[in-house]
């Protein structure tokens, strides 16, 4: 075999190099270069950060990639889309820019249009942009900052006027009043050194009481036991006897409406007049009677003829 | 005057360096003197390094996704933006400088070795006593090749890393290629491969002719060419890293 000149050696090195860069290049650009693809164009007013490379979608299925864009002098912006051999989209339909994941990456989305007539090459469709979630955050977080701001306003007003209100003679009020607190706090301070024995024997009696409390109920501990359990049954008990007379009161109840209802005989002595007016007329006679036999008594006892015997 | 405030060293040898640098320009016009060493050169500096790069780049991009994968393995993001990371950090930054770094020591001591021991046995000389134009016949060759060849190896370590990385990816089960493609894709633009590519010729010029710089002026036998060497890789690596940062604050 010859031997391969260096001249050949560098040749190929940069025919090679030179071809691998340009179909690297074609790769990351996603140029076609041997498909055929379809141009198709579309307008947005609003690119919000589109770049040539985004994916053009159909229903989050990849048919294509923008491939240009274009600011034109209405300040809209043409984007050219390459769609992939195989891919066509029917006329009328919409070219939505949408938002995806939280990084704010951008891509169209095609919604196809129920037409039978297709899209030629180096045709347009219209174009929407449709508010991802990073972008509706950004638009909320602006009116927020405003709501903020109004906020630190209302604070600012507020540490002015705590700023007038401590003015020098207020200022020498309220360290008038800390001075005082002070002393206070000394006097406090001072009494209870003062009475710090009395404080002492004080408490100590209060813990003693305290001891002799729970030494107490620990040493009647079983006693305590009894006398709650006693307790409990008492009210039991209690309990019984209340039911009881639960039931007691439900029947006077009874008796009672009986009554009020002028059943019975109590009934008709509370309710009907005319025993007490018997009575009453009663007693008179007698009364009569009795006047009547102490003035005359032979009138009535000469029809008794055995006092006679006697 | 005293010459020997700090850093006086450093400026002579600046000033030693664009003096050979001038010499080269000025003798670049004679192409029939190094029209074949050119060719060698070409060979040397592009085609033999390919196998390297190739090797530098695949790996650059299957560890970038690898990792880029573990630093963002939350839901928070598409797992397209890993794609989007990888590819634009190759194209701007590694493909150019991790190669830059490699060639230094694989094109910048071989450069320097043989014009340095060229120097320590007066071949040089004797190419000078017989009438060359040694910086011409020696450096011009080299300088271009670097600045001709590195483009080249530049575009096979991006297209190698990204392929290395669209691979990782979806060996690895990260994500399938087609979504690492839509990622790269939407943050691919020609201004970064323009970026990438000035890079690289920069970083070829420097490593070339830093090492033909101290390979030429190399002086005190094995050891003097051994020191040289040693200098001309680690200068070449400096200058390529100030280099970078330098266009990246001037370009971007």
């Amino acid at each position: 075999m010859a031997k391969v000149s260096n001249e050949l050696k560098i040749g190929l090195t940069v025919i090679v190099a030179v071809i691998v860069g340009f179909v690297g290049y074609s790769i990351m650009k996603d140029i076609p270069m041997f498909r055929s693809s379809t141009t198709i164009y579309t307008k947005f007013d609003q690119v919000h950060g589109l770049i040539p490379g985004n994916v053009v979608n159909i229903k989050g299925f990849k048919i294509g990639t923008v491939k240009k864009m274009k600011l034109l002098e209405s300040d809209s912006t043409l984007v050219t889309m390459n769609l992939e051999e195989g891919y066509e989209i029917p006329k009328g339909s919409i070219a939505v820019l949408k938002s995806s994941g939280v990084l704010g990456g951008k891509f169209i989305e095609i919604q196809k249009s129920e037409a039978e007539e297709m899209v030629p090459h180096e045709g347009s469709i219209k174009g929407v942009f449709e508010q991802g979630m990073m972008d509706t955050f950004a638009e909320e977080g602006e009116k927020l900052s405003s709501d903020i701001s109004a906020s630190i306003r209302g604070v600012e007003k507020l540490v002015g006027s705590l700023n007038e209100t401590l003015d020098e003679e207020n200022k020498e009020n309220i360290s008038g009043i800390i001075s005082n607190l002070k002393n206070t706090t000394g006097s406090l301070d001072q009494l209870i050194q003062q009475r710090q024995n009395d404080l002492d024997t004080m408490i100590r009696e209060a813990k003693n009481t305290m001891e002799n409390v729970s030494d107490l109920s620990s040493n009647n501990k079983e006693s305590l036991t009894v006398l709650i359990q006693n307790l409990e049954a008492t009210s039991a008990k209690l309990d019984t006897l209340s039911s009881g007379l639960n039931e007691t009161n439900l029947t006077l109840n009874e008796v009672l409406g009986k009554i009020n209802n002028g059943e019975g005989t109590l009934g008709k002595m509370v309710n009907d007049p005319s025993l007490y007016n018997n009575v009453d007329s009663l007693s008179v006679n007698l009364n009569k009677l009795i006047k009547n036999i102490n003035e005359n008594p032979g009138q009535y006892l000469k029809h008794m003829r055995l006092i006679e015997i006697f | 005057m005293n010459t020997n405030f700090p850093g006086a060293a450093g400026i002579r040898q600046f000033g030693h360096y664009a003096q050979l640098l001038y010499q080269a320009l000025r003798s670049s016009t004679e192409i029939s003197t190094y029209r074949k060493n050119l060719f060698q050169e070409f060979v040397k500096v592009g085609y033999e390094s390919i196998p390297i790069i190739f090797l530098v780049g695949i790996f650059t991009g299957a560890v970038l996704t690898l990792q880029t994968a573990y630093q963002l393995d939350t839901d928070i993001y598409p797992s397209t933006i890993i794609g989007s990371i990888v590819a634009q950090s190759i194209v701007i930054e590694l493909a150019a400088v991790i190669s830059a770094l490699v060639l230094a020591g694989k094109v910048g001591a071989r450069i320097s070795t043989e014009l340095g021991t060229m120097r320590v046995s007066e071949q040089i000389d004797a190419l000078e006593s017989m009438g060359f134009n040694s910086v011409s016949f020696l450096v011009v060759p080299r300088i271009l090749a670097g600045i001709f060849m590195f483009p080249i190896l530049y575009i096979t370590a991006a297209v190698f890393g990204i392929i290395g990385g669209v691979s990782a990816g979806a060996l690895d089960g990260i994500l399938p290629a087609a979504e690492f493609m839509e990622g790269a894709r939407a943050f691919f633009f020609e201004s970064d491969i323009i970026f990438g590519l000035i890079k690289s010729v920069v970083f070829g010029f420097v490593i070339t002719s830093i090492s033909c710089y101290k390979g030429y002026y190399a002086f005190g036998g094995a050891e003097g060419v051994g020191n040289a060497t040693t200098q001309a890789t680690v200068l070449s690596c400096i200058f390529v890293l100030l280099a970078d940062f330098t266009l990246a604050a001037i370009l971007l």
